[in-house]
C-alpha cells in the first residue's frame, strides 16, 4: 500500500469560493426557461381580472382559431385530471379548506386565478391568443382585508360559510409551561405596567429573481418535470398524490433555481396546468411567467394584524404576553399558508423569560392571492412585535432599551432552558453577542449625538434602533411536526458515492436555490473523508438522482441535510474501515482515520479512503462476507429544532421636514454556530438583512378596492437597488448548537427576521420626543411626515 | 441590402428571417447565449444586460451596457456585443468575474450576468480613476464610489434579491485596472462601429434606420403612423408587456444630425437622440440643474439607452426631463420635410401624452438658452432613491442679485396632466428679497400650483407638501446666514 499525503488543512471554515460561481459568473448555466425539447409548445395563461367572480361562460373559438394555437384548454376540460394545489398543514381538525383547483372551473377566488390556458407554437402567439379567450364573468362582491373578513359579511367562498379557516391557540396555563396570561395583565393594570399595541405586518412579494417556469416532457416511459422550485420531492409527491399519476412515473427535476425565499415553497397551479396541457397534447410543453404575473399568481408573505398585549412589574421585569393574530391566508390555505402563521407562536417570547403567554391565530380567507412562506415565515412578524414592544416597555419604566432586554433574557448559564412557550433552547450566550455589537456600533456615542441633535432642534434627528433576536431553525423534528397535524417528516436524506476513480458524488435532499450547497456540502465531506475538496461532486434537485429528500425551506439545509451528509460520510468511513483493516492485515481497533487515511497506530502503513473506493470496483481484494461497497447512505431526523440568536443595532437618521431617512449605520453580531463556509455566510447575512429592511422602509403589496394588485411589477413594487444600501457591518459569536454533530444551526433567514424591528426602532426612536410611537411599516417618507405632522397638530391642538 | 450583421462575443451573426420586433435579448437567447435574461421586460431589473460598443468622446469606442429586452436586435446591426459568456470563461474569468467569485457576489445567480455586464462597462470606462488621496473616514461615509473610481450608481439598474449587494460592492471596488493586453480595453482605442444604414423586414413589421435626417424626414413623411425607435425604452416596454408590434418603425438613434452637443454664446443645443448618460459626460456638470436630475433619472442602465428626445417625445406627465428643462426655459426644435420650428418647451405638451409635434415632425434638438441662473435645484419624490419613478418633481433656476430674486423659473412634473411651470410662485418671488418669510409666502404658493393625484406612490398632500419643503429647502442651502436670519 503506498501511503496517501494526510490532508490536514481543514476546510469547514474556510471562505472557500463557491463551485457553482463557474457556471453562474459567466453565464453557462441551466434555467428552465433556457431549456428547448424537440417539438416543444409553449403555454400562455388566462387569468382574472377579478378578485371575486362566477364565470358562467368561456367562448374560446377564436383563440383556436388564432395563428400557431395548438390546443385551448379550460377548467372544464380538465377538471377530472388536473390535480389539486394541497395544504399539507391544516393547523386544526376541524380547519376549513377550500377546494383549491389549479384551474378555476366556475369560482374565482382572487385576480389572477387562471381560467384557460393556450397551447401554441411560441410564448409570444400563445399569448396574443389568450387575449382572444372570451370568457362571461358574473363578479361577486370581494372581501380583502383580514380584519374585515373576520365578521363574514362578505365571504371569499360563499359555500364556505365563514372566511375563518381556523383557530389556534397555544397557552402556557394550558400546556404547564408558565401562568395565565389574563391573570398577569390584571396584576399589571393594578400594579404595574400594560403595554397595548396594534402592529400591522404588511403583505409582502418574495420577488425571487427567476421568474418561475415549468417545462413538461410526457414522452417516453417517466413524465419528466423541470421546474423552478425549491420543493422538487414535495411536488413529485403532490402530483401523484392528486392527479393518480403514479409517483415512480413523474420525474421531478429542479435545475439552477433562481432564488425563492419561500416563494418557490409552493405546488403551483401553473406546475399542474403544464402537466395537464403536455399531457393533453403529447408533446413536451413549457410555461415561463412575466413578471407581471409572477408578482400576482407567485405567493405573498406575511399580511398580519397583530394585537398584543404585554404585562411588567413596574421596574419592568415581563410577567406575560398576549397575542392575538389574523392572519389573512389570501384565497385558499396554500401549501403551508394556514401554519405560518402557527409558526411565530413558539418565537414571540424570543429570548426572554415570561411568566405567562398565551398565543391565538384567526387565519382568514379573503379574495387575494394566496399567503405563503417568505423568508422567517411567521418568526419574522414575532420577532417585530415583541422587539417594538420591549422598546416601548423601556420607555414606560424609563429605562434604556437595552438594559430592559438584559433584565428579561435569558442569561448564558441558564441553558438549556424551556420557555413559557415550551420550546428548549439548548444554547446561547445573549450577552456576548451584545457587548460586542456595541462595541463595534459604538453605541454610547450615538447616544451621545442623539441627545445633541435634540437639544440643537436639528431637522435631521438621530434614531437607535435594537433587535436582540432569535429563531428556531433546522426544521424540523418529525414527531413535532406530527403534533401539529403537519402532512409530512422533518428528516433529510443524504448518499455519499464512492467512485472507483478517486472521486466522490454526494447527494443530497435539500434542494438549493442560492445557498451555495455544493460548496459546502464539498467542504463538510472533504473533511469528513479526506478527499480534496476540488474531488468531489455535489448532485441535488433531482428525483431520479436524489430519491429522498424534503427540499430546502426553513433555514433547515444544512442543520438537517447536512448532518445527514455527516452521517452518509461516517458510514462510509465505517464501512472502509473494515476494508482497510483487510488490506492492511491489521485489526479494526488498531486503524486510525485521518485526514483520507487509515493507518496503524504505530506504524507507517496505511491506504487511504480513495485506493479503498479503487478496491470496491475491482473486488479482487474484499474481505469475505462484505458487500463489494463502501458507498453509505443515510436518513436523519433531527432530535431539536436550533436557535440561532443575535443582535442588531441600527442609527437611522430622520428628516423630520421631509420624512425621509437614511440609514446610517447597522451592526450585526449573529451567533449561527459553526460556520461551514463565511464567505457564503456573510452573503445569507447581508441578502437576509436588506430583505428585512426592505420590509421596515420600502414594500408592500398594494391593492385597489377591487383587489387589483396596484404593486404588479417591478416599476411599483420596489425592490432595494444597490445605492439603497450600506456597508452592514457584520460578526459572529459562537455558541454551538448541541444538536448536531457540526454545531451549526442556520443563517439563511437570520438577517430577515432581526433587522424589520431594528429599524423601524431606529426611526421611532429618532421621532418619539415629538410624540410619536409607532408608525406603519414601510416607513415611506410620506409616513413618517405624516406621523411628525399629526404629533405636532395633536400637541399643539391644531387640526391637520 | 445585407441582413443586419451583429458580431456577439467576437463572431458575426445574421439576423436574417427574425421579426424586427425581436428584441436583442430574445434573439441573444435564441442562439443559445442564456447568460442575459428575462427578469422583468421593462428596464427595471437588468438581468438582461449586455456590453455594446458605443462611440466614445474622443473618437474612440466606449463599452456601454444597456437593457438587451428593451433594443430590437435589428438596432445593433453592424454593431459588437458582448456579454457574460464572452468576457470570461471558468476557466479563464474576466477580473469582474473573478472578483464577483472571490466576494460572494453571486448566491442564486441569476442576475450575475447583468451585474458583469454593467460592472465590466464601468470597469472599462475611461475616466475611472482611483480615488488620488482618500481619507479613509469620508471613503467610509460614501458609499457610492469606490476607492478605484468605481461609480455605483453603474450598478443602479441591476436588482439583486439576494446578496444584499454588499459582496457585490465589494467586488466593485476591488476592481484594479485592465491589464496592457486586454483585449476589450484595447478595443476602446478604435474607432466605434460605423453607421450603417437598416432595413429589416419580417412577418410583423419593418425597421428602418437611415443614415441622415433628411432620410429619416423623408422617410416619416410617407409614413406619419410609423413608430420613432430612439433610446427604445418605451417600444421595448410597449413590444414586451402590451405585446405592440409595431408596422413601420424608423430608427433614429444614430443619426448624426441628432447626436450634437454645441455649447455656444448664448444657448447650448442638445441632440435629441444623444443618452441621457452621453448628454451627462458631455455637459460635465455646465448646466448644474441638469447635473442634479441625471443621477435621479431612471437607472444609469436606462439613461445609457434612453434619449433627450425620446423622453419628451412621449409627452409623460411624469418624464423627468421637463420639469427640469421647463426652469431653464428650453425650447425644442422640431424637424420636418417643411422645415424646423422652435417650440418653447412651457407651449410644447398640450395634454396627457399629446404635444403640438405634427405628423412627420420629429425631435431635432433641445436648445438651453444662456446664461444660467445661478441658484437651482432638482427636487423628486419617488418610494425609492433611485431608479424609480417620481411621484412629483420640482425644478428651480432663480437668480438672486444683491439679495433679490430678479428671475424665478420653475418647472413641475407630476402635478396635473402635463408638465408645468409654477407661474404663480415665480410671480410671488420675483422682485422679492431671497428671505425666509419670503420663500415661506412662496412655499405656500407653490403648495397650491397644480392639482396633484392620490396613488400609491403618494398621496396629493404629501406631494403639496413636498413642493413647499423642497423650496424652503432650496432657500436653507443658498441663502447666506444674515438673510436667514432676516
Amino acid at each position: 500500500m503506498t501511503a496517501v499525503a494526510e490532508r490536514t488543512a481543514l476546510e469547514i471554515g474556510a471562505p472557500r469560493k463557491r463551485k457553482e460561481d463557474q457556471r453562474l459568473i459567466t453565464g453557462r448555466t441551466r434555467w428552465t426557461d433556457n431549456i428547448q425539447l424537440p417539438g416543444m409548445l409553449h403555454l400562455a395563461m388566462v387569468r382574472s381580472p377579478f378578485a371575486h367572480a362566477n364565470v358562467t361562460a368561456i367562448d374560446t373559438e377564436a383563440a383556436k382559431q388564432a395563428e400557431g394555437v395548438v390546443a385551448v384548454i379550460t377548467g372544464a376540460d380538465i377538471a377530472a385530471t388536473q390535480g389539486a394545489c394541497a395544504n399539507a398543514w391544516p393547523v386544526t381538525t376541524d380547519q376549513k379548506t377550500p377546494a383549491h383547483l389549479p384551474m378555476v372551473v366556475d369560482h374565482v377566488a382572487c385576480t389572477g386565478e387562471i381560467v384557460a390556458a393556450i397551447v401554441a407554437r411560441t410564448a409570444a402567439l400563445a399569448r396574443d391568443a389568450a387575449e382572444l379567450v372570451d370568457v362571461t364573468y358574473e363578479e361577486l362582491p370581494a372581501v380583502l382585508d383580514a380584519k374585515e373578513a373576520v365578521d363574514d359579511t362578505v365571504l371569499a367562498h360563499p359555500d364556505l360559510g365563514t372566511n375563518t379557516t381556523a383557530v389556534w391557540t397555544l397557552d402556557s396555563a394550558g400546556q404547564g409551561t408558565g401562568g395565565h396570561v389574563d391573570d398577569a395583565i390584571a396584576e399589571a393594570r393594578v400594579d404595574g405596567i400594560v403595554i397595548e399595541r396594534d402592529y400591522r405586518q404588511q403583505r409582502l412579494i418574495p420577488a425571487f429573481m427567476e421568474p418561475r417556469s415549468t417545462v413538461v416532457d410526457p414522452t417516453g416511459e417517466q413524465i419528466t418535470i423541470w421546474s423552478s422550485t425549491q420543493v422538487p420531492h414535495i411536488l413529485r409527491f403532490l402530483i401523484a398524490a392528486t392527479t393518480g399519476i403514479p409517483e415512480s412515473k413523474v420525474r421531478v427535476i429542479a435545475p439552477d433555481v433562481g432564488g425563492g425565499f419561500g416563494g418557490k415553497l409552493q405546488t403551483t397551479p401553473e406546475e399542474f396546468i403544464t402537466l395537464a396541457a403536455a399531457r393533453q397534447v403529447r408533446k413536451p410543453v413549457k410555461y415561463t411567467e412575466t413578471r407581471s404575473e409572477s408578482l400576482v399568481s407567485a405567493h405573498h408573505g406575511r399580511d398580519q394584524y397583530q394585537h398584543l398585549t404585554l404585562a411588567a412589574t413596574k421596574d419592568g421585569t415581563v410577567t406575560g404576553l398576549k397575542v392575538e393574530l389574523i392572519a389573512n391566508l389570501g384565497a385558499y390555505v396554500a401549501l403551508v399558508g394556514g401554519g405560518v402563521p402557527v409558526l411565530g407562536a413558539w418565537m414571540f417570547n424570543s429570548i426572554y423569560k415570561f411568566g405567562s403567554y398565551r398565543f391565538t391565530t384567526r387565519n382568514v380567507l379573503t379574495n387575494t392571492p394566496w399567503v405563503d412562506a417568505y423568508r422567517g415565515a411567521g418568526r419574522p412578524e414575532a420577532t417585530y412585535a415583541i422587539e417594538r414592544l420591549m422598546d416601548e416597555l423601556a420607555v414606560a419604566v424609563g429605562v434604556d432599551p437595552l438594559a430592559i432586554r438584559e433584565q428579561n433574557w435569558i442569561t448564558h448559564e441558564e441553558f438549556p432552558f424551556t420557555t413559557v412557550a415550551g420550546m428548549t433552547y439548548d444554547s446561547g450566550n445573549y450577552e456576548a453577542a451584545t457587548a460586542r455589537a456595541k462595541e463595534i456600533f459604538g453605541y454610547d456615542a450615538l447616544r451621545v449625538e442623539q441627545k445633541r441633535r435634540r437639544d440643537d432642534l436639528d431637522p435631521v434627528q438621530l434614531g437607535i434602533g435594537i433587535s436582540t433576536f432569535t429563531e428556531m431553525c433546522g426544521l424540523a423534528p418529525s414527531r413535532v411536526l406530527g403534533s401539529l397535524n403537519y402532512g409530512a417528516g422533518g428528516w433529510e436524506n443524504a448518499a455519499i458515492r464512492m467512485l472507483p476513480t478517486g472521486k466522490v458524488e454526494v447527494i443530497t435532499g435539500t434542494s438549493p436555490h442560492g445557498q451555495g450547497h455544493e460548496t459546502a456540502w464539498s467542504q463538510i465531506v472533504a473533511d469528513r473523508l479526506g478527499i480534496p475538496f476540488e474531488d468531489i461532486e455535489v448532485l441535488h434537485g433531482d428525483t431520479a438522482v436524489s430519491s429522498r429528500g424534503l427540499d430546502t425551506y426553513g433555514s433547515r439545509s444544512l442543520v438537517v441535510g447536512g448532518e445527514a451528509v455527516v452521517r452518509a460520510a461516517d458510514k462510509v468511513v465505517e464501512k472502509a474501515k473494515v476494508v482497510a483493516a483487510h488490506l492492511l492485515e491489521a485489526s479494526e481497533a488498531d486503524l486510525e482515520f485521518v485526514g483520507g487515511r487509515f493507518g496503524v497506530k504505530g506504524t507507517d502503513k496505511g491506504v487511504g479512503i480513495a485506493e479503498i473506493a479503487t478496491a470496491a470496483f475491482t473486488s479482487h481484494n474484499w474481505p469475505e462476507g462484505v458487500e463489494p461497497s463502501i458507498d453509505a447512505e443515510a436518513t436523519y431526523d433531527p432530535v431539536n429544532f436550533s436557535f440561532p440568536h443575535g443582535t442588531h443595532l441600527c442609527a437611522m437618521e430622520v428628516d423630520t421636514e421631509t420624512g425621509a431617512t437614511t440609514m446610517r449605520k447597522y451592526v450585526c453580531v449573529d451567533d449561527i454556530g459553526q460556520i461551514i463556509n463565511p464567505l457564503i455566510v456573510e452573503g445569507q447575512v447581508h441578502g437576509g438583512l436588506v430583505q428585512g429592511i426592505a420590509q421596515a422602509l420600502w414594500e408592500e403589496a398594494v391593492f385597489d378596492d377591487n383587489g387589483t394588485l396596484v404593486t404588479g411589477s417591478f416599476v411599483d413594487y420596489t425592490l432595494p437597488t444597490s445605492a439603497d444600501t450600506i456597508n452592514y457591518e457584520s460578526e459572529h459569536t459562537t455558541s454551538p448548537s448541541t444538536t448536531n454533530t457540526l454545531g451549526t444551526k442556520g443563517v439563511g433567514e437570520a438577517g430577515t427576521i432581526a433587522s424589520t424591528p431594528a429599524v423601524v426602532n431606529a426611526v421611532v426612536d429618532a421621532v418619539r420626543h415629538l410624540g410619536i410611537n409607532d408608525i406603519r411599516m414601510p416607513l415611506s417618507p410620506e409616513r413618517v411626515w405624516r406621523a411628525i405632522r399629526d404629533a405636532g397638530s395633536a400637541a399643539t391642538g391644531d387640526t391637520p | 441590402m445585407l441582413a443586419p450583421t451583429i458580431t456577439v462575443n467576437g463572431s458575426a451573426g445574421t439576423l436574417s428571417g427574425v421579426d424586427p420586433s425581436t428584441t436583442a435579448l430574445d434573439w441573444l437567447r435564441s442562439r443559445g447565449l442564456t447568460g442575459a435574461k428575462e427578469g422583468c421586460a421593462e428596464g427595471e431589473c437588468g438581468a438582461c444586460s449586455i456590453m455594446v460598443a458605443r462611440p466614445g468622446d474622443d473618437g474612440g469606442t466606449r463599452w456601454t451596457a444597456i437593457n438587451a429586452c428593451l433594443v430590437p436586435a435589428a438596432s445593433l446591426d453592424g454593431g459588437e456585443v458582448v456579454t457574460a459568456e464572452g468576457l470570461g470563461s471558468p476557466q479563464s474569468l474576466h477580473p469582474v468575474q473573478h472578483e464577483m467569485a472571490v466576494r460572494g457576489g453571486s448566491q442564486c445567480g441569476y442576475c450575475t450576468p447583468g451585474f458583469i455586464c454593467s460592472m465590466a462597462a464601468e470597469y472599462y470606462r475611461p475616466d475611472r480613476m482611483p480615488v488620488a488621496s482618500a481619507d479613509e473616514h469620508d471613503h467610509e461615509l460614501d458609499h457610492e464610489h469606490g476607492p478605484n473610481g468605481f461609480d455605483l450608481h453603474s450598478l443602479s439598474g441591476n436588482l439583486c434579491r439576494c446578496t444584499g449587494y454588499r459582496p457585490i460592492r465589494d467586488a466593485a471596488y476591488a476592481l484594479g485596472e485592465p491589464d496592457a493586453d486586454d483585449p476589450f480595453a484595447g478595443r476602446c482605442l478604435a474607432a466605434p462601429p460605423a453607421l450603417t444604414s437598416t432595413r429589416q423586414e419580417g412577418p410583423t413589421g419593418v425597421y428602418v434606420r437611415p443614415t441622415s435626417l433628411a432620410a429619416a424626414l423623408d422617410l416619416y413623411a410617407a409614413h406619419p403612423q410609423a413608430v420613432l425607435v430612439a433610446g427604445s425604452t418605451d417600444w421595448g416596454v410597449e413590444v414586451n408587456i402590451r405585446g405592440a408590434r409595431a408596422p413601420f418603425a424608423i430608427g433614429i438613434d444614430r443619426l448624426p444630425e441628432l447626436r450634437t452637443l454645441d455649447v455656444g454664446e448664448d444657448v447650448i443645443e442638445i441632440g435629441a437622440a444623444l443618452t441621457l448618460s452621453e448628454i451627462e459626460r458631455r455637459l460635465d456638470g455646465r448646466v448644474p440643474l441638469l447635473a442634479k436630475l441625471f443621477p435621479q433619472f431612471a437607472s444609469r442602465l436606462i439613461r445609457n439607452g434612453a434619449t433627450i428626445g425620446g423622453n419628451l417625445g412621449t409627452g409623460s406627465p411624469i418624464g423627468d426631463t421637463p420639469p427640469a428643462l421647463l426652469a431653464l426655459e428650453a425650447v425644442i426644435v422640431l424637424a420636418s420635410t417643411d422645415g424646423e420650428r422652435d417650440v418653447p418647451l412651457a407651449d410644447y405638451f398640450t395634454g396627457y401624452r399629446q404635444t403640438v409635434k405634427q405628423p412627420g415632425e420629429l425631435i431635432r434638438a433641445i436648445r438651453v438658452p444662456l446664461p444660467l441662473s445661478g441658484t437651482t435645484a432638482f427636487h423628486k419624490i419617488a418610494k425609492r432613491r433611485f431608479d424609480d419613478i417620481s411621484s412629483v418633481a420640482v425644478g428651480f433656476a432663480l437668480d438672486v442679485a444683491d439679495g433679490i430674486v430678479s428671475r424665478a423659473r420653475i418647472g413641475l412634473g407630476g402635478v396635473a396632466a402635463t408638465p408645468i411651470r409654477a407661474l404663480a410662485t415665480e410671480a410671488a418671488l420675483e422682485g422679492q428679497p431671497w428671505t425666509a418669510d419670503v420663500a415661506r409666502a412662496a412655499a405656500a404658493v407653490l403648495r397650491q400650483e397644480g392639482t396633484p393625484m392620490d396613488d400609491h406612490r403618494a398621496s396629493a398632500a404629501y406631494r403639496t407638501a413636498t413642493l413647499g419643503t423642497a423650496l424652503l429647502k432650496l432657500h436653507a442651502e443658498t441663502a447666506t446666514p444674515q438673510e436667514v436670519g432676516a
